[in-house]
């Protein structure tokens, strides 16, 4: 099943409404037509093969079927014609990367896309302006193709190339190995092994997705030394002031860079240049940790200056949030992006589309700051959506914590038996309601007012309250169904 | 462990109505000393079921009364042979009857709320209903 934006933007709410919706109501929420709307509906079940993955019910509208998306999503084959032409060119580009600065054959290279001589030329022409976007050149020559340039900048491209599309929309090492199938296992466990090693010497774990970029930048490295040639330029071989500061900065880090470098160089039987070993460095500086890191006064303060302004020019909404602890969670963050923002490293953000649409005010705040704070701060480089999206995170996690809890009744004819059971399963599957207590229908309809303020009755027998307090009409069992309406209520309730 | 003055099983047979088995589960309570008049006990519990069924879990029904024809909070526990077809598509294996003087005297009996909280968990209510004898389900609750 293969979907594009709209059709995605189409499950995606479908997947949060979990009841029917109208055609009328998707074309409003999703600002198209609603012939558009008939016509992705139709295109999505077209392309299940397991039957209808939005189900329509006349009068009533449409609805997910969940565990048939989920199938279908988790069985869509990995054929090569399903790619859309900027996964394609992304592939193309990637392999000419990897192989540069050798030539490519043009047939070879699009043999498996079955494309026209116009495409493949279009092709050309997008991909060498992606090229000289990255200070490099693409070379086409007798129908065959190639890149050159600066090494620096051929991994850059190289990263870059992987982060965009959805080449890096992994969730974990396995991910990113089951996308790349020119790993081999060999390759996959001896790359883990270093992780494991960097891991094992520097006493600390290394979280996602920072695991993840380190893994591709060694397997970058490994595939560039191995298909292509690297150019051995003692220019840009030697470190710079800055670099060699780093260096010195890190002892331990860069001592534990030079091993896995050394190691990658014995593995693949030849001498890695030593600005390898500083390449490596970048990324574990880059990285946050489960602990401190000591650093330098200088990049403490920028740190510290631009969590303040996070946080001040946040509109948290009148909400009362701990922001000692906020601040303490997001200077952890923050510092190793620093890292990252100098030295040119950047972090795929695979949740960035649910963080839109999740937290949709939270994040456009938090990009307009990100913004501001590059000129502010005369930070070396812009900070990401990716970045933004993250940071985002932070602020969505303390403004969850800072809602009251939800007040409670539970109900039903006598108070005892039934309703007793259902606390306890209300409890257990939403541990942050605040059950206040267990009534009957007449005791609450005659004392109200001895609850204070509800926010909702789950109840198993008929009841209108006087005041309208909204009510939840639940089966005693407290099934599944049961347990929607309830997260139902809450979600409408939350936005 | 639930003590075994409050709690009470007893094997059922096949009945026609849900009525007839409450008629002869309040009567064992009357026998027990716990229920002071039986038809008035029955009538309680199927005003109840009138107002909403009390299935708490698939083959589980949890008939309940409150009223001064209980004299102690109790809990009597009926197996069917096997599963009992009644109406308004209502299949029943095991009936749990709750009788209690009044509410807060049910709130407030921490047995009673072990034994709730036993009954909340799926994997204890499906392990319930496919046991052959009342022996069997007494092990699983008590």
């Amino acid at each position: 099943m293969q979907l594009n934006d709209q059709q995605q933007a189409l499950i995606d709410i479908l997947m949060r409404q979990n009841d029917y919706i109208t055609a009328h109501k998707l074309s409003e929420v999703t600002n198209t037509s609603t012939k558009t709307i008939y016509r992705n509906v139709r295109s999505i079940n077209d392309s299940s093969e397991s039957g209808d993955v939005i189900e329509a019910v006349r009068g009533r509208g449409y609805r997910l079927n969940y565990d048939r998306y989920i199938y279908e999503r988790n069985t869509s084959v990995d054929n090569t014609l399903d790619y859309s032409p900027i996964e394609r060119r992304n592939r193309i580009l990637l392999e000419l990367l990897f192989n540069a600065p050798f030539d490519l054959n043009v047939d070879r290279l699009y043999e498996h896309y079955y494309v026209s001589e116009t495409v493949i030329e279009n092709d050309i022409s997008l991909m060498n302006k992606l090229a000289l976007s990255f200070g490099l050149v693409l070379k086409h020559r007798y129908r065959r193709l190639s890149i050159t340039g600066p090494e620096p900048n051929i991994r850059q491209a190289i990263r870059n190339t992987i982060n965009k599309g959805d080449l890096m929309d992994k969730e974990s090492i396995d991910d990113f190995i089951d996308d790349f199938h020119e790993l081999s296992s060999f390759d996959e466990r001896f790359l883990i092994a270093q992780l494991e090693y960097l891991e094992r010497s520097l006493k600390l774990t290394i979280p996602y997705p920072y695991n993840i970029n380190i893994f591709s930048h060694l397997y970058i490295l490994m595939s560039r030394f191995r298909e292509g040639k690297v150019v051995d330029d003692p220019e840009q071989n030697r470190l710079t002031a800055d670099q060699k500061a780093l260096t010195e900065r890190n002892p331990k880090f860069a001592e534990v860079a030079r091993e896995i470098i050394g190691k990658i160089g014995r593995y693949l039987n030849t001498t890695l240049p030593a600005i390898e070993d500083f390449y490596l460095l970048q990324y574990m500086v880059s990285m946050r940790y489960d602990r401190e890191l000591p650093s330098t006064n200088h990049e403490d303060r920028l740190v510290d200056q631009l969590v303040v302004f996070y946080v001040d020019g946040f509109d948290f909404n009148g909400r009362a949030v701990d922001r000692t602890a906020l601040v303490a969670d997001l200077r952890n963050h923050i510092k190793p992006m620093v890292n990252r923002l100098k030295n040119g490293i950047s972090v795929a953000n695979h949740l960035l589309k649910e963080i839109g649409s999740e937290y949709p005010d939270e994040l456009a705040q938090v990009k307009q700051l990100s913004s501001e704070a590059q000129t502010k701060f005369a930070l070396p480089a812009a900070i990401s959506a990716d970045e933004s999206g993250f940071i985002t995170l932070y602020f969505a996690k303390y403004l969850e914590q800072a809602k009251p809890a939800k007040r409670i009744l539970i109900m039903c004819a006598s108070g005892v038996g039934t309703s007793q059971l259902i606390r306890v399963k209300v409890q257990k599957a939403f541990p942050d309601l605040d059950v206040v207590a267990v009534v009957s229908k007449d005791g609450y309809l005659k004392h109200a007012a001895d609850y204070g303020h509800v926010d909702l009755i789950i109840t198993t027998v008929n009841v209108t309250p006087a005041d309208n307090t909204s009510v939840v009409m639940v089966s005693a069992m407290f099934t599944k169904a049961d347990r929607d309406q309830v997260a139902n209520w809450i979600e409408r309730r939350d936005s | 462990m639930i003590d075994s003055q409050e709690l009470f099983f007893m094997s059922l047979s096949s009945s026609d109505s849900s009525l007839d088995a409450f008629q002869t589960m309040a009567q064992r309570l009357s026998q027990l000393q716990r229920v002071s008049d039986v038809d008035a006990f029955t009538d309680l519990i199927v005003k109840r079921e009138a107002q909403g069924l009390t299935m708490i879990a698939p083959q589980i029904l949890m008939p309940h009364a409150v009223g001064s024809v209980v004299l102690k909070n109790t809990v009597l526990v009926g197996l069917f042979p096997t599963l009992q077809h009644w109406n308004r598509g209502l299949s029943v294996r095991l009936i749990v009857m709750l009788a209690t003087p009044n509410a807060a005297a049910a709130q407030n009996d921490p047995q009673l709320m072990t034994l709730l909280t036993k009954l909340a968990d799926e994997q204890v209510t499906e392990k319930l209903v496919a046991q052959k004898t009342v022996s069997q389900v007494q092990l699983l609750l008590q």
